[in-house]
C-alpha cells in the first residue's frame, strides 16, 4: 500500500516559485543582452573606427614584450615594436645596412683597430622622467646592460672600459674589434635602448615601467596581453608624435588576429601567410619583407657525432637534394623565398640565392664519391608545428626529409617538445644538426654564432682558416661589405648550413593608417627588424 | 525531521559537557560548518600536493627558464651565470623549499621571465577567468536544466533530441566553436567584440559584451551535459513510485515537476554542475588564448612554455584555491537540499 510521503515540518521551501524565477529572470537578462550587443553593434557599425592625428591607434603583436625591461629581453627584435615607443636608441637602423642617428648624433672609430668606439649625444634630450641624457646616463646603462645576466649581454664582446668626455661624449674600449658594434647600438637587441639613471639604481622597476627617450611612455600593462602608451611630454621631437595613445594588444593565434583586425579592433596587425589572403581579401594593406632565413643548422662540422657531416661532399649533396621551391611554394606561398645562402643584411650575395638548385642526380653522384652510395642515415632535431616566427617549421622538417629520402638519406627526425629543448638537444651535442630559423642579422653575428671556433654552434671547435681570415679583414676595414660577401660565399660554398626558404614578415594595416614600413637591405630583404610603430601616422580614410 | 517524546526526555538529562567541548560539538554537527572544516582540513595538503607535482612536472621538462631566456644565445658561461642569478643551479627539493618559504609569507616571487610580481599578475588576471567561468556554469546550469526538464516532460521525440545534441555538444571543441562564433558575430555581423576584456567597474555592458563569445565557446558542452544529467535525473525521480502515488493523491502537474521532481533530483544536478565548472576552469587555457583574454589560463600556457616556475606555481596554488571553493560550495548546496540526509 502506497503511504503519502510525510509533511515536512516548518516552512516550506517554494522550489518552483524559485526556480521559474530564476528562469525568468535569466531569460530577460539573455534579451538585454541581445538588444544591448546589436543596439551596441549597430552604433559600433555607424561609426567606423579611422585614426586621425591625436587618436588612438590599436597594434596587435603575436608575441608579449618579454621583458619591459631591456636588459632581460629574451626576444630581442621581436619585443621592438614596444622597446622602440619608449627607448630611442643610440643609434637608428635605416635601409641599405645604413645607421642614423638616435641619441648619438655622430659616432666613429678613433684607432685602426677599431677597438675604440666613440659616440657624440644629442644635446637637450631628456628621458621620461626629465632628467637629461648624458654621457655618464649612458655609461651607466651600458655597464648595467651586461649584469641581469640576459640573452643579449655581452654582445659587444669583451668591454675594457667606457669612458666619459664632457657631457656628451662616450667612448667604448673594446678588447677586440667587433664589426657589428653600430647593429648592437641601434637597439635591435635592445643594447641601445637607454634608460635613465635612475631608473637603472632601481633595475626592479624596469619590469613594471618604462624610463626611456623615446616618443610615448608606457602608462598601464596587463602583462602579456596588452599595454598602453602615451606620448612622452619630454620627448626632444614632439611633431613626431603622432597619436595621443598606442595600445599593443596580444593575440597569439593569427586567425584571431585577422578578425580582430576585420571587425574594427585593432588598426596594425602583426599577420602571417596563412590569413594574408583574407586580409588582402578584406581590403587591408599588406607591409611585407623578407626577415628570417630557415633551415638546417650543423653544429657537428668535424664528423663526431655524424662523420658524414664532416664531409663537404655529403653537405653539398644535403643541399642539392633539397627541393626548395616546391617547398616554399607548399608551405609559404608567395611570402617567402627559396635561398640556398643564408640571409644577412651586409653579406647577401644575389646570385647565391640560388647556389644549389634542385638536383637530385647530383646529389646522389656526390654521395657516392664520399663514400655513402648505399645510403645514409642520421638523426636531426627538430620542434614540430608552427614555430614562433608563425612559419611551418614542423612542416618544413618532414618535407625535407622526404627530398633526402629520395637520394637514399634518411632522417631521423626527433621532434623535442620546444625550440628551447631542441636548441638544447643541438647545443648540448646529442645530435649533430638541427632545423632552425633565424632572423636577418649582420654576417657577423651569424659569424659569431655558428662558424667562429668560439661559437656556441660550433661545438667541436671546427677552424675554416679562409672564412676567419676573411671575418678578421672585415672587423677592421673601412668598407667590409665585399668581405662579407666573400665569407657568404665561403659558407655556402663549404655547405656549412643548409637553408631552405626565406619567410616573409607581414604586417597588415588598415587603410587610414600610413608609415607602415620595413627597414629594408636589398630588394625586399628586411634588416631583421619590424616596422617602427612610432612612426605610424594617420593617412587618408 | 520528527523525534520521540522519550529521545527529548534523554537529551534534556544527559549530562552537560564543558562549554568549549559542548561549542565544538555544536559547530561540527551544522552540516555547513561541518562542510567548511573538511574542506579546510583537505585544503592543505591538497595544496602541498598541487604546488609539489606542479613544480617537479615542470622541472622535470627538457630545458629552463635560463635557456628559455638565452635562446640561440646560449653558452655554457651565460648559461651558469643566469642560472646562479636565477637559483635554477641549486637542487630541486631545495628551489621548492625556498619557494615554499616564501609563499608562506605571501610572497610569490618574481617571473623568472618578465620580472614582474606573481601576485600582481595573479591578481590582475583573476577577475577575467573568474568572470569566464562563472557566468559560463551560471549559463550551462540554467540552459542546462531548463533543456533536461523540458525533455524529460516531453519524452520520445524530444528526447532524442536533447541525446543527439548532447553527443554533438560534446564533440564540438570549445576551439574551433570559438573561431566560428568570432567570424559570425564580430567579423561578419560586428555585434561582439573578437578578442578583449573590459572589467565590470570600467563598463558592465561593455563587460557582457566582452565575455559573451568566449561564455558561449566555453559553457556549449556543459549545457549539452547538464540537459542530459538533468533530463536522466528528472525521469528517475519522475517515474518513482512516490510520484505515482503523489499523482494519485490528486498534486498539480506543476508541484509534481518542481516540488517533488526537481528538488530530488537537484543534488545530483548540482554535483555535475560542480564538476562542469571545474572542468571548464581548466577549459579557459584554450579559450583565453583565442579570444585574447588576460586571464589565468593564458598565464598557465606562457607560464610553462617558458618554464617560469615562481609563475606555474602561483597559478598552480590559485586553480587548486578555486577548485576547492567550487567543491565547498557544491557541498554546501548540497547539504542544503538534502537537510535530512545531511543530518
Amino acid at each position: 500500500m502506497l503511504k503519502a510521503r510525510p509533511v515536512r515540518q516548518g516552512p516550506v521551501r517554494r522550489w518552483w516559485t524559485s526556480l521559474a524565477g530564476v528562469a525568468v529572470v535569466s531569460s530577460v537578462c539573455a534579451v538585454a543582452v541581445l538588444i544591448a550587443a546589436y543596439g551596441g553593434a549597430a552604433a559600433s557599425a555607424k561609426t567606423k573606427t579611422t585614426a586621425k592625428s591625436g587618436g588612438t591607434l590599436t597594434v596587435g603583436l603575436t608575441t608579449a614584450p618579454s621583458s619591459l625591461n631591456p636588459a632581460k629581453s629574451s626576444a630581442g627584435s621581436a619585443d621592438d615594436p614596444a622597446d622602440y615607443l619608449a627607448y630611442e636608441p643610440l643609434l637608428v637602423l635605416e635601409s641599405k645596412g645604413k645607421f642614423g642617428p638616435g641619441l648619438a648624433s655622430s659616432w666613429g672609430y678613433t684607432n685602426a683597430a677599431h677597438t675604440n668606439f666613440k659616440m657624440v649625444l644629442q644635446k637637450g634630450v631628456k628621458f621620461s622622467d626629465g632628467t637629461p641624457v648624458t654621457a655618464d646616463a649612458v655609461k651607466e646603462w651600458l655597464t648595467y646592460f651586461n649584469s641581469p645576466g640576459g640573452a643579449f649581454a655581452n654582445q659587444l664582446g669583451k668591454v675594457d672600459s667606457i669612458t666619459t668626455e664632457g657631457r656628451y661624449n662616450v667612448t667604448i674600449h673594446l678588447a677586440a674589434a667587433n664589426p657589428g658594434i653600430e647593429w648592437d647600438l641601434s637597439g635591435v637587441n635592445e643594447l641601445g635602448d637607454v634608460a635613465s639613471t635612475k631608473a637603472v639604481a632601481d633595475p626592479s622597476s624596469l619590469s613594471t615601467r618604462t624610463d626611456g627617450a623615446g616618443p610615448y611612455v608606457l602608462k598601464s600593462a596587463v602583462p602579456g596581453s596588452s599595454y598602453t602608451y602615451v606620448p612622452n611630454k619630454h620627448y626632444f621631437d614632439p611633431s613626431a608624435i603622432h597619436y595621443s595613445k598606442i595600445v599593443l594588444k596580444v593575440i597569439s593565434s593569427p586567425t584571431t588576429m585577422e578578425e580582430a583586425l576585420a571587425s574594427g579592433q585593432i588598426d596594425v596587425a602583426e599577420g602571417s601567410a596563412s590569413t594574408a589572403s583574407a586580409a588582402k581579401a578584406a581590403g587591408f594593406k599588406i607591409a611585407d619583407a623578407v626577415e628570417d632565413w630557415d633551415g638546417l643548422v650543423i653544429s657537428d662540422l668535424s664528423g663526431k657525432v655524424v662523420p658524414a657531416l664532416g664531409n663537404e661532399d655529403v653537405r653539398q649533396a644535403l643541399n642539392y637534394a633539397i627541393d626548395r621551391p616546391a617547398i616554399t611554394k607548399a608551405l609559404l606561398g608567395s611570402y617567402g623565398d627559396p635561398t640556398s645562402e643564408w640571409i644577412t643584411t651586409d653579406g647577401y650575395v644575389p646570385g647565391y640565392q640560388n647556389h644549389y638548385s634542385y638536383d637530385p642526380a647530383k646529389a646522389k653522384q656526390l654521395l657516392a664519391a664520399a663514400g655513402y652510395g648505399s645510403g645514409l642515415t642520421f638523426t636531426v632535431a627538430s620542434t614540430a608545428g608552427t614555430w614562433a616566427d608563425g612559419t611551418p617549421g614542423g612542416d618544413m622538417t618532414e618535407a625535407v626529409a622526404q627530398n633526402l629520402s629520395a637520394v637514399g638519406v634518411t632522417l631521423n627526425i626527433e621532434n623535442e617538445p620546444s625550440a628551447t629543448a631542441e636548441d638544447g638537444a643541438i647545443l648540448s651535442g646529442q645530435v649533430g644538426i638541427g632545423t632552425s630559423g633565424f632572423g636577418i642579422d649582420p654576417t657577423a653575428i651569424y659569424y659569431g654564432l655558428l662558424l667562429a671556433p668560439t661559437a656556441a654552434f660550433n661545438l667541436d671547435k671546427y677552424v675554416d682558416a679562409s672564412a676567419n681570415a676573411l671575418y678578421a679583414k672585415a672587423a677592421t676595414s673601412a668598407h667590409p661589405d665585399a668581405d662579407w660577401e666573400g665569407l657568404t660565399r665561403q659558407v655556402t660554398n663549404a655547405a656549412y648550413v643548409i637553408p631552405v626558404y626565406a619567410p616573409e614578415s607581414l604586417w597588415f594595416v588598415k587603410k587610414d593608417v600610413d608609415g607602415v614600413a620595413f627597414p629594408i637591405s636589398n630588394g625586399n630583404i628586411g634588416e631583421g627588424a619590424p616596422p617602427v610603430i612610432a612612426n605610424f601616422y594617420p593617412g587618408k580614410s | 525531521m520528527a523525534v520521540s517524546a522519550h529521545e527529548v526526555e534523554a537529551s534534556q538529562n544527559a549530562p552537560r559537557p564543558s562549554s568549549l567541548y559542548g561549542l565544538g560539538l555544536r559547530i561540527t554537527r551544522n552540516p555547513f560548518v561541518a562542510v567548511i572544516v573538511r574542506r579546510l582540513v583537505v585544503a592543505i595538503p591538497l595544496l602541498i600536493a598541487v604546488s609539489f607535482l606542479s613544480f617537479l612536472l615542470v622541472s622535470l621538462t627538457p630545458g629552463n627558464a635560463a635557456r628559455q631566456i638565452l635562446g640561440l644565445q646560449f653558452t655554457q658561461t651565460s648559461y651558469e651565470q643566469l642560472s646562479k642569478s636565477l637559483g635554477l643551479n641549486l637542487p630541486l627539493y631545495q628551489q621548492y623549499w625556498e619557494w615554499v618559504r616564501h609563499a608562506l609569507n605571501g610572497n610569490f616571487g618574481t617571473s623568472l621571465i618578465s620580472g614582474q610580481g606573481v601576485g600582481q599578475s595573479i591578481s590582475q588576471r583573476l577577475p577575467v577567468t573568474l568572470s569566464l567561468v562563472i557566468l559560463a556554469t551560471f549559463v550551462s546550469a540554467v540552459a542546462g536544466v531548463a533543456i533536461g526538464i523540458f525533455s524529460s516532460l516531453r519524452d520520445g521525440v524530444a528526447g532524442r533530441v536533447v541525446d543527439a545534441l548532447a553527443m554533438v555538444g560534446f564533440a564540438i571543441p570549445a576551439f574551433w566553436l570559438g573561431a566560428e562564433l568570432i567570424v559570425l558575430f564580430a567579423v561578419k555581423l560586428h555585434w561582439l567584440p573578437a578578442t578583449g576584456y573590459v572589467s565590470i567597474g570600467q563598463s558592465p555592458l561593455q563587460w557582457l559584451k566582452s565575455m559573451a563569445l568566449p561564455v558561449t565557446a566555453l559553457s556549449l558542452a556543459s549545457i549539452a551535459g547538464v540537459g542530459k544529467m538533468a533530463r536522466d535525473a528528472m525521469l528517475d525521480v519522475l517515474h518513482s513510485e512516490h510520484v505515482r502515488a503523489s499523482r494519485a493523491a490528486g498534486l498539480s502537474e506543476r508541484s509534481i515537476i518542481f516540488r517533488h521532481g526537481l528538488k530530488n533530483a537537484s543534488p545530483s544536478i548540482v554535483t555535475f554542475v560542480g564538476l562542469q565548472a571545474v572542468l571548464m576552469l581548466g577549459g579557459t587555457v584554450f579559450v583565453e588564448n583565442l579570444f585574447a583574454l588576460p586571464g589565468l589560463g593564458s598565464l598557465a600556457d606562457t607560464a610553462v612554455t617558458g618554464h617560469d616556475l615562481p609563475v606555474v606555481q602561483g597559478v598552480a596554488v590559485c586553480f587548486t584555491l578555486l577548485v576547492i571553493v567550487i567543491n565547498t560550495i557544491v557541498d554546501l548546496v548540497y547539504v542544503w537540499l538534502t537537510p535530512r540526509v545531511s543530518s
